[in-house]
């Protein structure tokens, strides 16, 4: 376990030590920033009639959960398992006193890890210019329960994308494949009924069946079952292929 | 006592290139060179040892079966296997640094100790993308001995190294291996620095090991190491060498 931990930070370092991770979050808050000089902007050209009083932190959450993250974790896992079999460093790992599995999951485990990074640093630089803006922050305590919440279906996206990368060649195709992959599940997600709904992609907005109105006890552990049940499935393929494989 | 005992060893890529039914072992405190040209088996080989590629036969390292006790192997080897596998976007004392984290007792006093000896201390704070490719295998080198493992394995270990550099190393190797009782397996498909680093020698060919020996046997028959291997591989092919 102590290997596990210590491997992960390892892993996490990594992508840490890379800019594009902090230039992602930055273009994010930028984001914020906008909407809500976008509602200022509203305000002032209708001379005060419209003004709009706007939970920014609970708007942003979709925007974070299902672009944001999803991009930063395919980023990541990209990083650490396509791009490290391309430029050979994938070794250095594998020669450490892990056996595979631990590596496997050391570096699924950072990915997952800087998505909820992300996700945290957007709450707290959404917080900041709600508190800036003189918004009400009323709501902010059941706001960072969604946050919270959200962070475990990035478990979902994280599987899905070691396995494309375990069957991509390149760095380049396994991003490629995990964006097209993840926008076609999306569109099923939004548009197919009821097969979308078996996807897991649809719960990546996962606070939204556990607060406010619950649902019923069947339907709530279906979704928890498709979420993890994809989990496991896409992880246990990752890992046969990947235990297989030749460095 | 054996540090590596290798027993059939065959492993076949798809082109049927590879190692054949390879039989070795390598004592304590030796330094064994593999010796071959390009192609004849011994990263493959030395990846079998390292279980970084899946292989047919037997491997027991410290003892210990390879599948079996991996982990436990592996806190007592360090390794250089082809090219050094350097992060980046890393300075080289991060490079280090993530490497030692696996391995308990090992201080930044004892990091910076190692980069002096490969001759990178002045550069510890410099990112690894930047540096020569002499200037990565130096740093991969760090890396191996970092841990303090008790047997290092090193592919082709001066590659990219100047003429001071391979002095350089082959004297750390030398001294690592007197004064710790460090094991190595090194490969080069250079005879020369296998006859100035190693007490022995196995000679690969063609995915097959054919001759093993002492260097200093290998010297009393012949005049040089390339003589030897030479000598070695024309019996292997039954014809004379130009």
């Amino acid at each position: 376990m102590r290997a596990l931990i210590l491997n992960t930070k390892s892993e996490l370092q990594k992508l840490l030590t890379k800019k594009k991770y902090f230039v992602i979050t930055i273009l994010s808050a930028i984001v914020c920033i906008l909407r809500l000089g976008g509602n200022l902007l509203v305000s002032k050209i209708s001379g005060g009639e419209f003004v709009i009083k706007s939970n920014l932190i609970m708007e942003m959450l979709g925007f974070v959960t299902i672009i944001l993250v999803p991009l930063v974790v395919f980023m990541a896992v990209t990083d650490l398992f396509a791009s490290e079999m391309q430029e050979d460093t994938l070794k250095a790992s594998l020669m450490r006193p892990l056996t595979r599995f631990k590596v496997m999951t050391s570096k699924s485990l950072a990915a997952f890890l800087i998505g909820c990074l992300v996700m945290l640093a957007m709450f707290v630089v959404c917080f900041v210019i709600q508190f800036i803006s003189g918004n009400s922050l009323a709501n902010v305590p059941a706001t960072l329960a969604a946050y919270l919440i959200d962070m475990l279906p990035i478990a979902a996206l994280v599987a899905m994308a070691v396995f494309i990368n375990m069957i991509s060649k390149s760095p380049t195709l396994a991003m490629l494949l995990c964006i097209v992959v993840y926008i076609f599940f999306k569109y099923l997600n939004f548009y197919v009924s009821p097969l979308g709904q078996m996807i897991f992609t649809a719960y990546s907005q996962w606070h939204k069946i556990w607060i406010g109105s619950l649902l019923p006890i069947g339907a709530l552990s279906a979704k928890v079952g498709i979420l993890f049940g994809s989990v496991l499935i896409l992880y246990t393929l990752s890992y046969i292929i990947f235990d297989k494989k030749d460095y | 006592m054996n540090v590596i005992e290798i027993s059939n060893l065959t492993k076949l890529y798809k082109n049927n290139r590879g190692i054949r039914n390879i039989s070795l072992t390598v004592e304590k405190g030796d330094i064994l060179g593999l010796l071959g040209p390009n192609g004849s088996g011994k990263t493959t080989a030395m990846k079998a040892v390292l279980n970084l590629v899946h292989s047919i036969g037997d491997i027991k390292v410290f003892g210990m079966d390879l599948n079996d006790q991996f982990e436990e192997i592996m806190r007592r080897v360090g390794a250089l296997i082809e090219s050094p596998a350097i992060y980046k976007d890393m300075t080289a004392y991060q490079n280090i640094k993530m490497h030692a984290a696996m391995y308990p007792d090992i201080t930044k006093e004892h990091i910076e100790h190692i980069l002096d000896v490969v001759h990178l201390l002045p550069y510890k704070n410099d990112k690894a993308g930047r540096f020569s490719l002499g200037m990565k295998q130096r740093l991969g080198l760090a890396v191996a001995f970092v841990s303090n493992p008790e047997l290092i394995i090193l592919d082709e270990p001066v590659n990219g190294l100047d003429v001071e550099g391979v002095v350089e190393i082959r004297e750390i190797i030398k001294r690592l291996n007197e004064e710790k009782g460090v094991t190595f397996l090194i490969s080069s498909h250079m005879a020369s620095e296998i006859e100035k680093t190693c007490n022995k020698v196995a000679v690969m060919y063609e995915g097959e090991l054919i001759a093993k020996s002492s260097t200093e046997d290998a010297l009393k028959l012949h005049p040089s190491m390339e003589d030897y291997f030479l000598t070695v591989v024309k019996d292997r092919r039954g014809e004379i060498l130009i």
